[in-house]
């Protein structure tokens, strides 16, 4: 797994005690991250089962759901504060895609807080990241980064309502190899970032436009795969 | 010397989007300081009017919005609010269960700013992807920690952020003793990388500033307050919630829009870890407090700087009460009391990681919100902030003002101010006359 071998690799291969001690430590986690997830999967089993025999008893109909249970490998991350007006445009767009719930894709809203964005993604082959920003272009802009190409412009990605940006973030992952394979990331320039609900109209126009250009881009490709 | 004034704004980072917030002023006469102001905190005013007309039942997951970093506290001191307006006791089962998860937001909490915030600071990287580079594995340490409060927060909570599992009253769900178990090996884990934390920022290297400060905190007569309990002080206070008002005031400053609180007599407080540390310590279990001692914090702790260890030592102590508590923990039934709405008023507050929280709120009798006030660490801790930076700044105003607003982050940093003004944010202006 990525965290141990990383370990290995920036501390070298080596029998010094204290990094024994700390390979030791990681190696417990991983095992103690397979033991909670194989109990959630019998977990998971058990309730399925209580809640056809709860179904069956009250006499609903109950039938597999039609699509299969797929791996999600596409992670979609709005990232933002909806008590911000504009700055809540990147929740917004996930909103919006998740009322479609596109096959393959985990759609989360995060706060931007970048150790909670590096879990996010760290288990996605890719994903897609979408945030308010401010750079002084005209608001409704669309900005468009692919994270392989190169670090973000921190200006454009700097703390607002989020504690470190979401370039920091990048960065981090960089450094600690917790890239996924393809990381985009859009920002959507904001006009009013003052306390409120609600988007601007122009912000507004800019969500629709890249959820329209999401849906086709993602509605496009077999995640299942 | 030149005296032709001029007022050279240093710095000018970020935040431009959110005009208002995070702006630091140091006026320098003659060499000597003349002032410091600071604004960094912009109260929660907007929910508090957001809040009237609403259910009481919607406190909690509104004032959760607040912050994303210590959602738990604001839902914390608002249901202990709630139900002492409306004559509530939820007993032992459920309080343990929200003690259980606070210790997962201490966690998650402290291990952000321990390592991704305040570290850096300390070893001259300029965040905290620079210092990945040269510290990995101790940024790595970091994260696991961190992710060891999220997945308690998330099994007591329903999610890593912005629990939705709890409401007035208790819990909707409680979780079944297994489903805690689970967290177990991963918990134990996080707590001995919490103790090597701990050794790890004790050798910090640490400015030699030391403030008589009036610490305030909880205190519980049975442990270290979290949840709920009295507010004391160094000085001998000693109330309840509802007497805070008496003791506490909130004026607005001529050069913010921002609430200072203070005293009644004038006097600043000091509130967060380091207090509840001062205060506390001995209530402490013996892993932390062996921790601390190899620290050699010693029972109090005056140097803001220290305030990471402190942070890290607190950090081990919430790892270790969360597997004390699942140890001993007993599925409450039912989850959740009943709540009944009734004309009252109410007080509560809790010890979010960076100090206590408190919340007033009036009802009505059909259990709508008539009113709403809420007094957040980071405002409270405002002037003390400013007179730690009087002091601090006096010995250093030779410096350049890089170097100046370096070292100004870093001790504003000591206080773990709310995340929307934690971090490269700082407008500072040097006015050396």
């Amino acid at each position: 797994m990525t965290v141990h071998g990383h370990f290995l690799r920036r501390a070298g291969i080596g029998t010094d005690p204290s990094f024994l001690h700390e390979e030791r430590l990681y190696v417990n986690r991983e095992r103690a991250t397979l033991h909670v997830m194989e109990r959630h999967r019998d977990h998971l089993v058990d309730d399925i089962e209580t809640a056809r025999s709860l179904a069956e008893r009250a006499g609903i109909p109950w039938e597999r759901s039609a699509a299969p249970v797929e791996a999600r490998m596409l992670a979609v991350i709005g990232i933002g504060n909806r008590f911000r007006r504009d700055d809540g445009a990147g929740l917004e767009v996930a909103r919006r895609l998740r009322e479609s719930d596109p096959a393959g894709v985990e759609i989360l809203e995060q706060e931007g807080e970048p150790a909670s964005l590096l879990e996010a993604w760290s288990h996605a082959h890719e994903a897609l990241v979408i945030d308010g920003v401010s750079s002084g272009a005209p608001p409704g802009t669309l900005h468009r980064f692919e994270v392989a190409e190169g670090p973000l412009p921190v200006e454009l990605f700097s703390p607002s309502t989020h504690a470190l940006g979401v370039a920091d973030a990048v960065e981090l992952a960089r450094e600690l190899d917790r890239l996924p394979g393809r990381l985009a990331v859009y920002g959507i320039e904001g006009e009013d970032f003052g306390v409120g609900e609600g988007l601007t109209a122009t912000v507004q126009a800019a969500v629709d436009q890249l959820v329209a250009e999401l849906h086709e881009e993602l509605g496009g490709r077999d995640l299942r795969a | 010397m030149a005296e032709e004034p001029r007022t050279r704004t240093i710095k000018t980072n970020a935040l431009a989007r959110v005009e208002g917030e995070g702006a630091m002023h140091v006026r320098i006469r003659d060499g000597e300081v003349d002032d410091v102001r600071l604004e960094i905190y912009e109260p929660p005013r907007f929910f508090e009017a957001f809040l009237r007309g609403r259910r009481f039942s919607e406190a909690p997951d509104i004032t959760a919005r607040i912050c994303g970093i210590c959602p738990v506290a604001y839902q914390t001191s608002a249901f202990n609010a709630i139900e002492d307006a409306f004559g509530m006791d939820v007993g032992e089962g459920i309080t343990s269960l929200r003690r259980l998860m606070y210790c997962g937001e201490w966690v998650e909490s402290h291990a952000l700013h321990v390592f991704l915030l305040h570290a850096p600071d300390f070893l001259g990287f300029d965040s905290a992807w620079a210092m990945a580079r040269e510290h990995g594995e101790v940024v790595e340490m970091g994260l696991n920690i961190k992710k060891a409060g999220n997945d308690l927060l998330r099994a007591v909570g329903g999610r890593a952020v912005h629990p939705v599992n709890v409401r007035v009253g208790g819990f909707y769900r409680a979780p079944a003793k297994r489903e805690l178990e689970e967290l177990v090996p991963a918990l134990e884990a996080a707590r001995e990388q919490a103790s090597a934390a701990v050794d790890w920022v004790a050798k910090l290297p640490f400015p030699d500033f030391e403030q008589d400060y009036e610490f305030v905190a909880l205190r519980h007569p049975e442990r270290y307050a979290i949840e709920g309990g009295r507010l004391v002080s160094g000085s001998g206070l000693d109330i309840g919630p509802g007497e805070y008002e008496e003791h506490f005031t909130e004026s607005h400053i001529e050069h913010s829009t921002a609430l200072h609180s203070r005293m009644r007599d004038g006097g600043t407080y000091f509130l967060g870890p380091m207090a509840r540390y001062s205060l506390n310590s001995e209530q402490l279990s013996p892993l932390a407090r062996e921790a601390a001692e190899r620290a050699a914090l010693g029972p109090d702790c005056r140097n803001p700087f220290k305030s990471i260890i402190v942070r890290a030592v607190e950090t081990l102590y919430a790892l270790d009460e969360a597997l004390r508590l699942i140890a001993a923990y007993d599925q409450p039934q039912p989850p959740a009391l009943d709540a009944v709405p009734r004309d009252s008023e109410g007080c509560g507050w809790s010890e979010a990681p960076r100090g206590m929280l408190w919340h007033r709120y009036r009802l009505e009798a059909d259990g709508a919100i008539a009113q709403a006030k809420i007094v957040p660490p980071t405002s409270q801790n405002q002037a003390r902030i400013e007179e730690d930076l009087r002091e601090f700044v006096r010995p250093r105003v030779e410096l350049d003002d890089e170097r100046l607003q370096w070292e100004c982050e870093q001790a504003i940093r000591n206080y773990d101010p709310c995340i929307s003004c934690s971090t490269h944010f700082l407008r500072l202006e040097v006015d050396r006359g």
